[in-house]
């Protein structure tokens, strides 16, 4: 029988992505169409609403199949019910594959009773049971699209071209420096020449820089980790209400975040008087794309580190300016590095100052993206504020004037914060683990010396007592 | 009341029905569905006091005040004294607070027909000043009740500090003056001055337990003096290093007082850049612990590396030590020579050496050591392993970032793993941060 198929690719163009996004994804699209039409295909760009746009394809096409991958974020998975429900009504035949994640994420729910696990460990062992991913399809070619023929007419780079940056209402000359082309093909190179250097694909270990080992290393350092942290990020997004928000979110903490528009403002603007945040800020504005751990010290400062300011704020920065932006990646690494889920160790905070040193003694990232600060000595680079006016007058650069006071004190900010944190989760609504009980982790529960003796009971005669109070995690 | 009236109605429709048929049920529908009968006097507005008290006290308070429109012996139970002995007051501006806010109006009945009632009491408030001055505002119309325990919580920015001293001191001291039985004060970060712990001091000495008043920046150490010196009943206290002299402990070790239980202490970089520490001579360190031979000594560490000089130089009691900025390889050598009674043991950050021989040194001197964490620093995997196995089983908490151990020639990181469970007698993982 004769099938006329609409292949529909997603993860599209959001309108509020910033320059540097619209440009990365253009290019995808612009790779995108130079491959099919290699295979003697074609990319259909259609603008609308997808609830919109398909019954009038269907009728134009006389479509008879509804092809798409599977996507687990709740926005997503309300269109695509919409749409299937549209399509049956068109009699139009749907098939969804999975091939965003290694695995079926429902499945992986259903081994662990519909709900996500929340360790890593725990993921591993229930991906151990569903075996290794099966082995992707093979690339496509000319052979597998002989006697396809798609509905092309001579308008077509009018009708269903791929837009251009003027078009979406960007100004290309105001757009960063094009460091990371989008699409295909280029990923593939990036991806090619990280490989060649086999000792770095054999030894790949995070945060390291340099090679330590041969062996090949196991996750969750290996590259293989890597994807499986993603894998886990995609499954607890996929089954999580309220997975991007605090309110309603049954795994998330419930902290007083403070409301401070001006705070928030100078973090996503680098403004923050702390070197190592903005030289990161600056780049993730400019270029679109910042190293992971750079993303940690950055995500760490701006909630329970230094400003106290709500995760969610910072979710939104990361979604407008990464190039990688992704939801359920983005929510899981907001919740995990502010502590309000999958960890509370939270203890450990990234120094603004003494963490970008280990890695870069002399601050040539900082001199990089604030060239401001450029003539500083390496001694006071990640802490301007501390150099005598001096030193200050001949790096051309007083803190105050052309440099912003730092516009909260590390010290006195993260021990209040510290505090905080502990106010937060010895609130009542905030016993962990909720309705999600994993199984019990290696180490009892939170470990800050002694609790303060709660406002409603009688004191408590020692740390010790208290702690091993809290030590039993609540067993379904 | 109509909403009540209608209820009662239900109420009472069962009793006429059950005169049909003797049966008896316990069923909880039964009188809604009308399917059993309920015995006549078995209808939920009669219950005994004691029994729905019972339930009211498993009720959060939102349930419990709609539980009080039901009928009026239930709203007789809900304003019996003994439900209004503990109330947090939450206190936040909507347009800039995420979390809920106790009722005005509840607060207004609180005040007005609970006031006597209450004992514990705490009062917690967002960043903003008037959320700060409405719990001063309560405060002082709490005149004639007798309260036993005191919180002033600020979960933001310490808004207390806003409030004017004068307010402030005036709130306090009508708690202060009426209550004359505080057994627990909790005031961080609030403008509290020795004036008032005067006034605290004056008129609860002898129920004063525990006294929690780090970063209130007004006190003096003469301030906290004078309340060592007459509360000789202190289990706990939380202050800053500032304030804490040798005279405190000292005082704090007399005949006349009772073992203290927990001392906290904030060492905090008042002005940045301040250098230079005072010392506790090792005679006063040595009197409390004589004195009180079970206290645990809690350091909270706030400094930048150079302040430290002054600290661990001779023998140094404390039990629990967390270091929130980077700490020096010398100062944990310090730690491990010094520190015979540590219990547990926090470094946020460190430097790029192995901490090895520093790790090995507080294993093989501090006994007592049962928890540790640590963040940025690096340690071999060997040296951990070894450190572990000098330990033992003892650490029953073990928190490490995995970037901390570095492989070395015998060990990998997963063999580490099997090695460190081994020695611990329990399955170990270190602590793991996703690749964004």
């Amino acid at each position: 029988m004769q099938h006329s198929s609409i292949h529909w690719f997603r993860k599209g163009l959001r309108l509020h992505d910033s320059p540097n996004a619209q440009r990365f994804l253009l290019d995808a699209l612009r790779d995108l169409d130079g491959n099919l039409q290699e295979l003697g295909s074609r990319l259909f760009v259609v603008r609308g609403c997808p609830e919109e746009v398909f019954p009038r394809l269907f009728h134009a096409w006389g479509t008879t199949r509804l092809t798409f991958e599977v996507d687990t974020e709740p926005p997503a998975r309300r269109r695509d019910a919409a749409v299937a429900e549209l399509a049956a009504r068109h009699g139009v035949e749907v098939i969804q594959e999975v091939s965003h994640t290694l695995y079926d994420t429902e499945r992986v729910l259903a081994l662990n009773d519909g709900k996500a696990p929340l360790t890593y460990k725990r993921l591993q062992s229930l991906l151990a049971l569903l075996g290794p991913p099966e082995k992707p399809a093979p690339a496509l070619t000319q052979e597998h699209l002989r006697g396809c023929c798609p509905p092309c007419q001579a308008s077509h780079d009018a009708d269903y071209g791929v837009p251009t940056l003027e078009e979406l209402g960007q100004d290309p000359t105001e757009v960063g420096p094009h460091l990371y082309p989008g699409g295909e093909t280029a990923a593939l190179a990036r991806l090619d020449t990280l490989m060649k250097r086999t000792t770095r694909g054999c030894s790949f270990k995070k945060p390291e820089t340099l090679c330590r080992q041969r062996e090949h290393s196991q996750p969750p350092i290996s590259l293989h980790g890597q994807l499986l942290w993603r894998e886990f990020f995609y499954t607890a997004g996929s089954s999580i209400p309220n997975f991007d928000r605090m309110v309603g979110n049954p795994i998330c903490l419930q902290v007083d975040w403070e409301n401070n528009p001006e705070h928030l403002r100078a973090w996503r603007e680098g403004r923050t008087g702390y070197p190592f945040i903005d030289a990161i800020m600056t780049q993730l504005r400019t270029e679109g794309w910042i190293h992971h751990l750079a993303r940690h010290a950055v995500a760490c400062f701006l909630t329970r580190g230094d400003l106290w300011v709500s995760w969610e704020e910072g979710l939104k920065v990361f979604e407008e300016l990464l190039l990688d932006a992704d939801w359920s990646l983005n929510a899981g690494n907001w919740l995990w590095l502010s502590s309000s889920a999958f960890f509370h160790r939270y203890f450990h905070v990234y120094s603004p100052v003494a963490f970008g040193k280990k890695t870069d003694r002399d601050g040539a990232y900082i001199r990089k993206y604030l060239p401001i600060l450029k003539d500083f000595p390496a001694e006071y680079i990640y802490e301007p504020w501390r150099a005598p006016r001096a030193v200050q007058e001949r790096a051309g650069c007083l803190v105050g004037t052309h440099y912003p006071q730092p516009i909260v004190e590390h010290g006195v900010a993260s021990k209040r914060n510290l505090g905080r944190m502990k106010a937060a989760h010895a609130r009542k609504g905030n016993r962990f683990p909720k309705k999600y009980p994993g199984p019990p982790t290696a180490q009892p529960s939170p470990q800050l010396p002694s609790p303060p003796p709660g406002i409603k009971r009688e004191p408590e005669a020692s740390p010790a007592a208290a702690k091993s109070q809290r030590k039993k995690p609540k067993q379904r | 009341m109509k909403r009540a009236r209608q209820k009662a109605v239900v109420e009472n429709e069962a009793p006429q029905t059950s005169l049909k048929s003797k049966k008896q049920k316990t069923c909880l529908y039964g009188s809604v569905f009308g399917e059993s009968d309920l015995h006549a006097s078995m209808d939920w507005g009669s219950l005994p006091h004691h029994v729905i008290l019972r339930i009211f006290e498993f009720l959060p308070l939102v349930d419990r005040a709609r539980a009080s429109s039901v009928c009026r012996r239930w709203n007789e139970i809900f304003h019996i004294p003994d439900l209004w002995r503990r109330f947090e007051f939450e206190l936040s501006q909507p347009a800039t607070s995420y979390l809920k806010s106790t009722h005005p109006d509840l607060i207004q009945q609180i005040i007005k027909r609970h006031a006597d009632h209450l004992q514990y009491v705490s009062f917690k408030v967002d960043s903003s000043t008037e959320s700060a001055e409405a719990a001063c505002d309560i405060l002082s119309q709490l005149v004639n009740c007798s309260i036993k325990t005191l919180g002033l919580i600020s979960t933001a920015k310490p808004s207390f500090m806003n409030v004017s001293k004068a307010h402030f001191a005036s709130a306090l001291t009508v708690v202060f003056v009426n209550s004359k039985s505080l057994s627990s004060i909790k005031i961080d970060d609030t403008p509290l001055d020795d004036p008032s712990l005067k006034v605290l001091v004056a008129n609860n000495s002898d129920t004063l337990k525990l006294l929690k008043m780090s970063s209130c920046p007004h006190v003096s150490p003469a301030g906290i003096l004078c309340v060592a010196d007459q509360c000789h009943g202190l289990k706990e206290l939380a202050l800053n290093y500032y304030i804490l002299s040798d005279e405190l402990l000292l005082a704090l070790s007399s005949e006349k007082h009772v073992d203290l239980e927990h001392l906290r202490i904030d060492v905090v970089s008042e002005n940045p850049g301040q250098v230079e520490f005072h010392t506790i001579k090792k005679q006063s360190w040595d009197a409390l612990v004589k004195h009180s031979p079970k206290v645990n000594i809690v350091m909270y560490f706030f400094l930048y590396e150079e302040e430290f000089d002054a600290f661990f130089r001779e023998e140094t009691p404390v039990t629990h030590l967390y270091f929130g900025r980077a700490v020096s390889k010398a100062m944990l050598g310090r730690i491990g020579m010094n520190c015979p009674r540590l219990i547990e043991l926090v470094v946020c950050a460190n430097g790029l050496q192995p901490l090895d021989d520093e790790l090995i040194r507080i294993a093989e001197r501090c006994k007592n050591l049962t928890a540790m964490g640590l963040g940025e620093c690096e340690v071999t995997c060997r040296g951990f392993i070894e450190f572990v196995k000098m330990c033992g089983g003892r650490l029953t908490q073990l928190s490490i970032m995995e970037e901390v151990l570095i492989p070395d020639n015998d060990y990998s990181l997963d063999r580490l793993h099997l090695e460190v469970s081994k020695h611990l007698g329990r399955m170990w993982f270190p602590d793991m941060m996703p690749t964004w």
